[in-house]
């Protein structure tokens, strides 16, 4: 399976809660206790996908603020989205859409310099705990 | 240091709910050698409720701090062997402590925890237990109130944590994980939580990313032991 070129996908906020801490975003959900971890690149994509963005968007974006890219990297990237997706941490956006505008590369407060893939960390291991404690409404 | 088991109840405002959890604790068919109500700045009738009992019940009073720092608080005033954790809106089975003690004797633990049961309203909704069939790893339910625990592997573990609202209990679980200790669960009931508005996971919402922090800070120190 492979991604359309432009379908466009953001972070499922209804069904996990994400914080920026450290530039590591960890996200959280509290229905069934596992939390994520992501870091670099990772993370970078991730805040790239608090709007909508698609993989053409993202991997202009990481061309531009990346001083080295390695061949073939684009691959890396749609299997990184395919994960979030598989995981249900982003969602497809349907319905009509804007115009693409090219992705924010200023507003960062890390500097990546040479490309790395992005990873997904996934924990189970609170799972209980975690649905317990945060008593759900 | 006495042998016996020392109770900690923080509690906030569950004037209308203590009543029940003492009452669990006073009738458990093994007695307990000494509760400690830490009452976080209450501003109902918690005092007037509490006076009420009779039994080796130690009332303290502090500003509001937190349920962390309030357990900190109790956990300092108890020098009982072993440990035990009740919020004042639960209550335990009467067997609680007495099966936990058997437990923690006998398999030589560090700490034993139980089924939770919650309830709402009274009729009980839903238990976490080991082996239920959920699609939950670890099986048991580690929460405060369902926790006995020595002393000794307490102190080990450390305090919990006083700068964060909601998770503290997690994030305290964790150093209790990291710390290589050993516990295990009873599949049998021992402490029935209630379920209601205030439940501080809920009052906190707003605090909610106390919990991203205190997983943060866990993965930080799991990576650094790694190194």
């Amino acid at each position: 399976m492979t991604l359309a070129a432009e379908q466009r996908f953001t972070t499922n906020d209804d069904e996990f809660s994400s914080e920026l801490i450290d530039r590591e975003i960890i996200v959280i959900n509290f229905d069934t206790g596992n939390y994520y971890s992501l870091r670099g690149m990772a993370a970078r994509i991730w805040q790239w996908m608090r709007c909508p963005a698609g993989l053409a968007e993202i991997t202009a974006a990481i061309r531009k603020c990346c001083s080295e890219v390695e061949r073939g990297f684009e691959r890396d990237i749609e299997a990184f989205l395919m994960e979030l997706l598989d995981e249900g941490l982003i969602v497809g956006v349907s319905g009509k859409q804007g115009p693409v505008e090219p992705l924010d590369t200023s507003r960062h407060d890390q500097d990546t310099g040479a490309y790395a893939a992005p990873v997904l960390e996934k924990y189970t291991d609170m799972q209980e705990l975690i649905v317990l404690d945060a008593i759900q409404e | 240091m006495n042998d016996g088991v020392g109770v900690v109840i923080p509690t906030y405002n569950c004037a209308q709910y203590i009543g029940e959890a003492l009452d669990s604790v006073l009738e458990q068919s093994v007695p307990v050698s000494r509760i400690v109500i830490v009452d976080d700045g209450s501003c109902d009738e918690t005092a007037r409720t509490i006076a009420r009992f009779k039994g080796p019940i130690q009332y303290l009073y502090q500003e509001n701090a937190g349920i962390g720092a309030a357990r900190n608080t109790g956990v300092a005033a108890v020098d009982s062997k072993y440990l035990a954790f009740l919020d004042a809106d639960d209550y335990w089975a009467r067997d609680k402590v007495e099966r936990q003690l058997e437990a923690i004797e006998t398999g030589s633990l560090d700490a034993v925890f139980g089924t939770v049961v919650e309830f709402d309203e009274g009729a009980p909704r839903s238990s976490f237990m080991p082996g239920d069939g959920r699609d939950i790893q670890g099986g048991g339910a580690r929460l405060a109130s369902s926790m006995l625990i020595s002393r000794a592997a307490f102190l080990r573990v450390g305090y919990f944590r006083t700068d964060v609202r909601v998770g503290e209990f997690i994030e305290w679980f964790l150093r209790f994980r990291q710390a290589g200790l050993r516990e295990e669960a009873l599949e049998q009931p021992t402490v029935y939580r209630r379920l209601h508005a205030n439940n501080t996971g809920i009052r906190w919402r707003s605090e909610r990313s106390h919990y991203h922090r205190v997983l943060k800070d866990a993965l930080d120190r799991r990576r650094r032991s790694a190194t």
